[in-house]
């Protein structure tokens, strides 16, 4: 009898430790032989792509199951589209992972966003990357330093209203005083690049500073332009630099400035839909923290001038909340900024 | 020339034939000309594959791999136009104009032999003139700025009165209406929606893929389906063997002509925002224009219409690295991608490429040369058997190119918009056809009016109005002029003064008239819209919107009051119809519509069937039911046919290309059939 009871009671252990191994596995059974797709917002060679890329090749380690993991660009609307299929399309079961578009957040906020969208509701696995945007004017220019804009007309080239090299421009014109000047319709930066090399914009606005890598590295090594400013995060090689939101002289303005900053800690982020199953979530998040701390992957960043400084999944969300929850006043404010 | 270049040229070539590379260069080409043979799939689905293997290579063989795709997809591109007046890309449309009526009256391999030899040729001449300029190109490019590409732009546009070949009024209505689809999409100055009806797709603008294989390739294959008969009739004989040779002696005949094209391709390719599909055009037009007795033959089957269009096409490869390497402005959407490939090798485009980096430059300089050599070669070698795919019977021909169109379209943007947009254009394109409407100056238009707009913003907000004074502006300008007037005078000249207007008729409402009027309709209605828009967003619009319901109209009443039929036809002797001769005109009326209705009807078949099931499935259920209900075919053949090119469908563009196909709604409802690929 003893012995009947004591071998139920084996069983039963043995059932219960089964179950509770299956239930920490579930995401690992769901995921095993499984393939994810991670959506990029931009073309195939830009440095989204790169980055996206980067991740994709370390990333299926880390996940419980093992995926594997093939890259989809989705470029179009300013990442809009990829933002509309990640929240409203794709299916919510994990299986589709998005990097998407640095400015969506503030795209929101400025009420541009023409798909049913909220950043804050999707479910962030984190930012591979803060990043640091600047101002630069080419040491043609008489101006040198931000006070001189204040003085000076500095021509700038953008591609259209809503993109960085015409926003920084405008705010900076309404916060601080300056007068830049926005000549919009270049095809992207590498066109403004191009205008700034031959002499037709002084400046450019809004572009992201590489520490050690592209061409405005390049041209601040040879002397060839200034750096007015830093934007976002500051940047170890740029020293005492001001960032934007020093530069504010009250606590709005500083709000509005922290809020046009943003792009640059959202930097290249990645996201999965926002109805994927809380244990899933926290599954994907362990590994894409993991993943960013892996060996491995840091070596092929460097290979590749890849900074990587990650913001983790709910520092970023916590951020893009904040963001949100800014006062109706300022967020009027924020709009008039940029109507053109 | 430096001896610091000319080693560096020196040393680039001896690393580009290290075995190693030339093997991964010659799998480039062949990848290249693999997909440059399927008509509507083009090299920047092909690189984007590559993009992500090639950071593990150094950067030499990196480049030889993209650069030979990249060089050799427009060899094998007129490969379809010519046999079946089908662009294998937006490259190798005007090739159709002539390379086509060549393989009609059979000699696709004299065609084909010349087309092959004018690529080879213009690549080598594009990579050459890259090679001997790279070192001096940049201080002259620093000097060319926003008001001289516009001015080169309009240049361009003014191309449209010699492609609108006899019908000028239709050719600026069908010019206009270009620029206006151009227009589609965010304005760059003050970011209002411009005509995107509400959707996401046209967010970006109209994509160039599907608009013009339904412009250029589904009028062609429309036509086919009509006429019920193979391209080659089965009683005339192909010069298969005999032609290729005579097509290469026809490009010795004529070698000026191709380094002129060559020229006019490597200098054009440089250009950001001109892309191939312009570039063929504006090199067929000026063999039109400076050929001798080319107003009478060109678009009949002239083979130097073939070498001016091909020619152009490989030379600009060499023209559009460019911008790439000097600048790092992409010209071209492949170029946009190699330009990632800089970025994982740490290369920077600029003066550092030309300079400290100019060995892997000028690697990339012998990679364009000897892509071309291998390219052509492989063709030299493999295609002279495909001419004989003209002989084929439509039944066996449609269902198979109709599949691979659908999925080239949908490369455009990879949403379903590409497909609405493929059929909307495949209408208008075939109306347009079979009214004689010019097509090229739509695509012109289309392409040229956003950098026209762009560029004009651009030197309007720096400059003032002080950028009309900019010398190399009036010089473009006055060549403009030149180009516009010359013809216009030789045909006032010609007609006598005055002549057209004695010669109306009495109104006769018919379905010519009826085109442009309902054109004309769309216009006021796209007019209609522009009036909430700001300034900024809707002047350009505007103008060139009036512009189009005014030549609308002009030409919707030059159809009315046209004379009846024993009217003497009237100077048209001396210009061409800028399009390929009909080859159903013997066909009654109603026969043509019943027939093309059934043709789209088709189509729409093939759309609704992949909504429901998806698109692998459909293309075996298209193929089957094309081939019993309109040919009868037996099942012998359908089946193993079907199967072939399914299998072959789903290896290509599922397993290796990995195209994100769009959820049907069998899958939807029941997830459980999503294991089959594309549901």
């Amino acid at each position: 009898m003893v012995r009947g009871i004591c071998f139920v009671l084996a069983v039963l252990t043995v059932l219960a430790a089964l179950a509770g191994g299956a239930r920490a596995d579930a995401v690992a059974d769901f995921y095993a032989g499984k393939q994810v797709t991670l959506i990029v917002a931009t073309p195939p060679g830009g440095p989204y792509d790169l980055n996206a890329r980067l991740l994709a090749s370390h990333l299926a380690r880390h996940i419980p199951g093992h995926p594997a993991i093939v890259v989809q660009n989705m470029q179009g609307a300013s990442g809009m589209l990829a933002a509309n299929y990640l929240a409203n399309r794709a299916p919510q079961d994990g299986t589709v992972i998005a990097n998407l578009h640095n400015m969506l957040p503030l795209a929101k906020v400025l009420g541009r966003l023409t798909v049913d969208v909220d950043p804050a509701a999707l479910n962030w696995l984190g930012n591979m990357t803060r990043e640091t945007g600047d101002v630069v004017v080419s040491a043609r220019s008489p101006v040198k330093t931000i006070d001189d804009a204040k003085r000076d007309e500095v021509i700038i080239g953008a591609e259209s209203p809503l993109a960085l090299a015409s926003v920084y421009p405008h705010v900076m014109n309404r916060v601080l005083g300056t007068k830049f000047r926005v000549v919009l319709g270049y095809a992207g930066f590498a066109d403004i690049q191009n205008a700034f090399e031959r002499g037709e914009v002084d400046g450019i606005a809004g572009d992201t500073w590489y520490a050690g890598a592209g061409p405005q590295y390049q041209w601040y090594k040879a002397g060839t332009i200034r750096i007015l400013l830093q934007i976002g995060n500051k940047s170890p090689d740029l020293g005492d630099l001001p960032l934007l939101t020093d530069l504010a002289s009250n606590d709005d303005d500083r709000r509005l400035l922290e809020l046009f900053s943003s792009p640059y800690t959202v930097g290249k982020p990645t996201a999965v839909g926002p109805h994927v199953p809380p244990d899933r979530v926290a599954a994907l998040r362990q590994a894409y923290d993991a993943t960013l701390a892996d060996p491995a992957l840091l070596a092929d960043a460097a290979k590749l001038g890849i900074t990587i400084a990650p913001v983790s999944g709910a520092e970023l969300t916590a951020f893009i909340r904040q963001l949100e929850a800014l006062p109706e006043a300022l967020v009027i404010w924020a709009r008039a900024t940029i109507a053109p | 020339m430096d001896p610091t270049v000319l080693s560096a040229a020196g040393h680039a070539l001896l690393v580009i034939v290290d075995p190693h590379r030339l093997f991964y260069l010659f799998a480039g080409v062949c990848m290249g000309l693999s997909l440059g043979i399927l008509p509507g799939i083009g090299g920047v689905a092909g690189t984007a594959l590559l993009l992500p293997f090639t950071y593990t290579l150094d950067p030499p063989t990196a480049f030889a791999l993209l650069l030979g795709l990249g060089a050799s997809v427009t060899t094998a591109d007129p490969i379809t136009a010519i046999l079946f007046g089908v662009p294998g890309h937006a490259a190798s449309a005007a090739t159709t104009l002539d390379g086509y009526p060549l393989t009609q009256q059979g000699f696709a391999g004299r065609a084909l032999g010349a087309s092959y030899m004018a690529a080879l040729i213009g690549g080598l001449f594009g990579a050459a003139l890259l090679g001997l300029t790279l070192p001096v190109l940049r201080p002259i490019m620093l000097r060319i700025g926003s008001p001289e590409l516009l001015a080169l732009s309009v240049f361009g546009m003014s191309m449209v009165a010699v492609l609108s070949g006899n019908a000028p009024l239709r050719g600026l209505t069908a010019a206009c209406f270009g620029v206006m689809l151009s227009m589609i999409g965010t304005d760059p100055q003050t970011g209002t929606p411009r005509w995107t009806l509400d959707s996401l797709y046209l967010f970006d603008g109209l994509p160039l893929v599907p608009l013009t294989l339904g412009i250029f390739a589904l009028p062609e294959l429309c036509d086919l389906a009509i006429s019920r008969t193979p391209v080659v009739a089965g009683d005339k004989r192909l010069d298969t063997k005999t032609g290729m040779l005579l097509g290469v002696n026809d490009c010795f005949t004529h070698w000026f002509l191709i380094l002129r094209c060559s020229w006019l391709g490597a200098m054009l390719g440089a250009v950001p925002g001109i892309g191939a599909s312009v570039i063929d055009w504006m090199s067929y037009g000026h063999a039109l224009r400076t050929e001798k007795g080319a107003r009478q033959s060109f678009g009949k089957g002239d083979i130097r219409g073939v070498i001016a269009a091909e020619s152009a096409t490989n030379a600009r490869e060499g023209g559009a690295l460019v911008p790439t390497v000097a600048f790092g402005v992409p010209a071209s959407a492949g170029m946009a991608m190699l330009l990632g490939a800089f970025l994982m090798h740490g290369l920077v485009p600029g003066p550092e490429m030309l300079d400290k980096n100019l060995d892997v430059t000028y690697t990339m300089v012998w990679s364009i040369a000897i892509a071309n050599i291998l390219g052509s070669g492989l063709c030299f070698l493999f295609s002279g058997q495909l001419a004989k795919l003209a002989t084929l019977r439509h039944t066996v021909i449609l269902p198979c190119v109709l599949s691979l169109i659908f999925i080239g379209a949908f490369e455009g943007t990879r949403q379903w918009g590409d497909l609405y947009s493929l059929l909307c254009f495949g209408v208008l394109g075939w109306s347009m056809k079979q009214l004689r409407w010019p097509r090229p100056p739509l695509v012109l238009g289309f392409i040229l009016g956003k950098v026209v707009e762009r560029y004009l913003f651009i030197s309007i907000q720096r400059y003032g109005s002080i950028w009309m004074l900019r010398p190399g502006v009036i010089l473009l300008f006055a060549l403009t002029l030149v180009s516009l007037l010359r013809p216009m005078v030789r045909d006032l000249r010609a007609r006598g003064w005055g002549a057209t207007v004695a010669s109306l008729g009495r109104p006769r409402l018919t379905p010519r008239a009826l085109f442009p009027a309902a054109l004309a309709l769309l216009f006021a209605a796209m007019l209609a819209q522009t009036a909430s828009w700001e300034t900024e967003a809707k002047i350009v619009p505007l103008i060139v919107g009036c512009g189009a319901l005014l030549f609308g109209l002009l030409a919707a009443g030059a159809e009315l009051w046209r004379p009846g039929e024993g009217a003497p036809a009237q100077a048209q002797s001396d210009t061409i119809h800028m399009d390929i001769a009909s080859r159903i005109a013997h066909l009654p009326t109603a026969t043509k519509f019943l027939r093309g209705g059934t043709f789209f009807g088709w189509l729409g078949a093939f759309l609704v069937s992949m909504a429901a099931i998806g698109l692998i499935p459909t293309v075996p259920i298209f193929i089957v039911a094309y081939m019993r209900i309109e040919g009868r075919e037996r099942w012998t053949l359908v089946l193993p046919f079907a199967t072939a090119m399914t299998l072959f469908i789903y290896g290509l563009f599922d397993r290796i290309l990995a195209i994100p196909w769009p959820p049907s709604l069998i899958g939807t409802a029941l997830p459980l059939l999503k294991a089959i690929p594309s549901v």
